[in-house]
């Protein structure tokens, strides 16, 4: 009884707001789902799983962009990942300007999204656009005008940002790794590599599994960068979910079937994050 | 290490340092240098030190309210959240039974509903709670950001040895107690990290606080930044000056947490 | 004693969450916004002239517009207001994601009093919401023809913000230097001839001792998707309309001029500097398209007087090099610039009555005042919608160039408020992505358009 008293005391200050703003709204959203609202007053009118019968009988678009967002993430998130573990082991060697790395590497986190999707925009039409020029090599022309290369290009800018916030994770648990674990392992004359392979690396369970979860929900969520670099464009041929989600809503007015499209999006990632969290964290080392 | 790998090391991670900052590198250049300067010659360096758009930004971001505001907002949202997530996240670990399982996986999926779908249910709700204001701003803040520290949160206290806690309780001491001197001290480099992620995030936001607290005198600092891109005219000049005015402040608060995660590095080594 | 508990809980927590908000919320709120909501209880104002001053009432009323270019001055203009008349606030919200943001704004207890609506398709989703303008005395000195717009059942809802033209901005000194005419040329052929004539010079080098930078014609923004689908295309629904908003609105086009249509478009493609791979065009925005003409590396570009003040911004002196020529439409219409009102400010029907009243007083202080009509005019840059601007002298060269063609009775009106919503970007200016891409014919992308308007048309 008493051991309850304090679970609700430690975890309701924390569950209130989050039930308020992010619960309660959801729900009204599915119920939204439901209805034929624009978004506009409170004009929604009850149409049951109209929405979802036009999403899944007619609406091409939805599913090439759920299509190429998974696709999209499936790449990102290996990408990611390994890039932010390999730079957490690098700055947390002895040499020499770890600490002007590591804000080097985190600083991309700094800025907000829009405005540095424009920034990259330029980078992408002038700068490796004239180094395609001058070095003949046809992939960097134009990178943004062609689809391949535009989705190429909105992935350097997502790792570019995110990997640097993985990388800071990565580095909180290797940090956590009592040295003397490390040390009994020297001292048994496991050398660098073995040491990563097999004591590192088994030890950072808990930091994967929340930085794969972090960025399949960061990238199947992926809006700003999208918007600001491509708008989806060419031909609409780089759109992601939620840039179609917000488009749908937004730009044709269909807030309905905008929460309809919503939570089939919702249920789909749920499901591949929860299979993720159970399997990597069946694989992670109790210490 | 060999001293040869060291030097490789070194020399690659200088390498991608600066790779990493070009983009950066590119907006604080043009952050000197007038609009048309900037479409003739983005790459090059300024024609004259001119600090005229910063001058000029200062004045239009209204800037002493508008940094009060976002200061706020971002440290009182970033300090709730440490302190009410590491207090939730530890009773979830250390209870093992279904419902607090259940609340793990309710948490982590939060964060996979994109914003966009839940903001206008959310603007309407809000506004019937009488929440449109800063300290409602807050408030929203601690219900989106508390699914990420919380499981932040939640993956480092798994880490943490059960027996120290054990201890602490036979000495007589309460939950409360044992989990601010026993469990939160232990939790300091943990903290740092969720709280530079918090910061970064509250910090920039736009979207939220657009919906919120878009009204002179409450604004923040992306809101504010915005304004000199509309969908007509693109003040390049005052954005990217803006831009800077913005990160000045966040990085001089991310290298006082790196200083305070270097320092907990050689705390660790010592033991 | 569990619910005791969790209710005790709750309440901590709710303390906790609040802890060092509530103090400062009280003594944040503005003294205004307090008075403005006991102001519901007094009896509802008279709507006649600046009725909230007459019983000294204070009042706030919240203006969310998307004018960024002219966020400060409108924020000024506000303040100018109050300053006559203390009794009312208004605070002014601009926002650069206006269809999200207003409808955020609407749903929310602090909803706008005035804002602002393009269209006929606007008007039936914001039923409810629109008061009626009609006794507004700004009514008839509205000029022919704007608030058309605004007009359902014989009521009018809206004060046009502007009027806004577009054709083919260029650069004077160039095609002088080249000594090429342009403002004679009214059908394609003609505007081929005198292209081509710049073309070659810049080609062979002769214009690059004046004009270093310069290395095309023309710089045509497909990527940007609203250039070509909402723009280009609408003076050739415009033409088959002949600028009727409310036949256009009916839920269907013919697309009759489909093919002069895509004889402008190839005409613009044919002249950029990616004439050889145009699939590069589908990566060109808004911006690289105003940059191409403000670094003097293009001499012609399509698009409407708003870009004067980035150009204003980046080079006075390139901005009173620049006119603006009507472009080819089709037999009968060439020669004609599409004007139009891009926006028009409405006042919210379900504010308070005093909310109400202020808003409309405001409208009509800031248009036909002295001192509003010295905003609108001089400090917006907006192109007189009503008759009393008359004194006013005219210095922009974009706006000269509009009011010219408008003096002659060379204009036609906008369509594009009939566009059924999405239609413009994700429709029209998807297909000539495709087309331009090489993807998808010409005709295909036509017939693609008008099935889609009919589809969202009756959604």
């Amino acid at each position: 009884m008493k051991k309850k008293i304090t679970f609700w005391c430690f975890v309701l200050p924390l569950l209130i707001p989050f039930v308020i703003v992010v619960l309660i709204p959801a729900a009204m959203g599915f119920y939204y789902a439901l209805t034929d609202w624009n978004g506009v007053g409170s004009s929604a009118r009850f149409i049951g799983f109209e929405n979802f019968a036009y999403i899944f009988t007619q609406d091409k678009d939805f599913w090439l962009a759920f299509g190429r967002t998974a696709a999209f993430s499936a790449i990102a998130i290996v990408v990611i990942n390994i890039l932010a573990y390999l730079l957490a082991l690098l700055v947390t060697q002895h040499i020499r300007g770890v600490n002007f790395m590591r804000s080097a590497f985190f600083m991309p986190n700094l800025i907000g999204g829009l405005l540095l999707g424009f920034i990259w925009k330029f980078i992408f039409s002038q700068v490796i656009d004239s180094l395609g020029k001058a070095s003949g090599i046809g992939f960097f022309r134009n990178m943004l005008a062609k689809p391949g290369s535009a989705m190429f290009a909105l992935m350097v800018v997502v790792t570019w940002q995110l990997a640097g916030y993985m990388m800071l994770i990565y580095i909180s648990q290797i940090q956590n790794i009592p040295k003397s674990v490390i040390e009994a392992a020297m001292i048994d004359g496991a050398n660098p590599f073995q040491r990563l392979r097999y004591i590192i690396t088994p030890l950072m369970g808990p930091a994967f599994t929340i930085c794969l979860f972090f960025t399949i929900s960061n990238t199947f969520k992926l809006y700003d960068q999208n918007l600001s670099l491509t708008n989806g464009g060419p031909m609409r041929m780089t759109e992601l979910v939620s840039l179609d989600i917000y488009n749908t809503a937004f730009d044709y007015g269909m807030m309905g079937r905008a929460q309809a499209k919503a939570i089939l999006f919702l249920i789909a990632v749920v499901l591949i994050s929860v299979i993720q969290l159970n399997v990597t964290k069946k694989r992670e080392v109790e210490m | 290490m060999k001293k040869g790998t060291k030097i490789f090391l070194t020399v690659l991670g200088f390498f991608l340092a600066i790779a990493f900052l070009t983009p950066i590198l590119i907006l604080v250049i043009n952050s000197f240098k007038g609009q048309k300067e900037i479409m003739t010659n983005i790459l090059g360096l300024p024609q004259s030190l001119n600090f005229n758009n910063y001058v000029q930004a200062l004045d239009k971001l209204d800037f002493v309210t508008t940094v009060v505001n976002s200061l706020l907002i971002t440290v009182i949202s970033s300090v709730l959240l440490v302190f009410l997530s590491s207090a939730c996240a530890w009773q979830l670990v250390r209870t093992k039974t279904r419902l607090s399982g259940i609340l793990y996986l309710v948490f982590a999926s939060a964060m996979l509903i994109p914003f966009q779908c839940v903001m206008l249910p959310l603007v309407r709700w809000m506004s019937t709670l009488g929440l449109m204001s800063r300290p409602g701003l807050i408030f929203m803040y601690i219900g989106f950001g508390g699914s990420m520290s919380m499981i932040l949160f939640h993956g480092f206290i798994k880490n943490i040895p059960l027996e120290l806690e054990e201890a602490a309780a036979l000495d007589g001491a309460g939950p409360v107690k044992t989990f601010f001197l026993v469990v939160f001290p232990l939790l300091k480099n943990s903290a740092v990290t969720v709280s530079i992620l918090n910061v970064m995030w509250i910090w920039n936001d736009f979207l939220l606080p657009s919906l919120i607290i878009n009204k002179s005198g409450s604004q923040t600092l992306p809101l504010k930044t915005y304004l000199f891109f509309g969908q007509y005219s693109r003040r390049w000049d005052l954005a990217t000056a803006a831009l800077v005015i913005t990160i000045i402040p966040i990085i001089i608060f991310y290298l006082a947490c790196q200083k305070q995660i270097m320092n907990g590095v050689t705390e660790g080594a010592v033991k | 004693m569990k619910r005791k508990v969790l209710a005790l809980a709750l309440a901590g927590a709710m303390v906790c969450s609040f802890a060092g908000c509530g103090s400062s919320a009280s003594s944040e709120a503005p003294a205004a916004e307090t008075a403005a909501a006991s102001g519901e209880a007094a009896p509802a104002a008279e709507e006649e002239a600046a009725p909230a001053a007459a019983d000294g009432e204070a009042v706030t009323i919240k203006l969310l517009h998307f004018k960024t270019e002219v966020a400060d001055q409108i924020e000024d203009a506000a303040k100018a207001y109050t300053a006559e008349h203390p009794n009312v606030t208004v605070a002014v919200t601009c926002s650069s994601d206006y269809n999200a943001d207003l409808k955020a704004a609407m749903s929310s207890s602090d909803m706008p009093t005035i804002y602002c609506l393009d269209g006929p398709e606007d008007l039936k989703e914001w039923d409810g919401y629109v008061e009626d303008l009609s006794a507004e005395p700004w009514v008839d000195s509205v000029f022919d023809g704007y608030l058309d717009n605004m007009t359902k059942d014989g009521k009018i809802y809206g004060l046009p913000m502007t009027v806004e033209g577009y054709g083919f901005i260029y650069n004077k000194a160039m095609f002088e230097a080249a000594g090429v005419d342009l403002t004679t040329c009214q059908t394609v052929e003609d505007f081929d001839a005198a292209f081509g004539t710049l073309k070659e010079k810049i080609d062979a080098g002769e214009l690059a001792d004046e004009f270093p930078a310069l290395t095309s014609v023309v710089s045509f923004p497909v990527g940007e998707g609203w250039v070509p689908g909402l723009h280009t295309s609408n003076i050739f629904l415009a033409a088959e309309f002949d600028g009727d908003v409310t036949a256009a609105s009916a839920g269907s086009i013919e697309f009759k001029y489909a093919d002069d249509f895509k004889k402008l478009v190839d005409l613009q493609v044919k002249y950029t500097e990616f004439a050889d791979d145009p699939t590069a065009l589908n990566a060109v925005d808004y911006s690289a398209q105003v940059s191409a003409l403000i670094t003097e590396s293009c001499a012609v570009i399509q698009q409407g007087n708003w870009v004067a003040s980035e150009v204003m911004n980046a080079d006075p002196d390139l901005f009173e090099k620049l006119d603006m020529v009507a472009m080819p439409i089709t037999e009968g219409y060439n020669g004609k610039l599409p004007v139009g009102v891009n926006t028009n400010l409405c006042v919210n029907a379900k504010a308070d009555a005093a909310q109400i009243a202020a808003a409309k007083d405001f409208l009509t202080w800031l248009y036909t005042s002295e001192t509003g009509k010295d905003f609108v005019y001089n400090q917006f840059g907006f192109i007189p919608v009503m008759s009393g601007y008359e004194d006013f002298e005219i210095t922009n060269p974009l706006i000269k160039a509009i009011m010219n063609y408008s003096a002659d009775g060379n204009t036609i009106n906008w369509v594009i408020s009939a566009y059924p919503s999405g239609w413009s970007d994700g429709v029209c200016g998807m297909n000539i992505q495709k087309y331009i891409g090489g993807q998808e014919s010409w005709e295909d992308g036509i017939a693609d358009d008008v099935a889609q308007w009919s589809a969202l048309a009756a959604q």
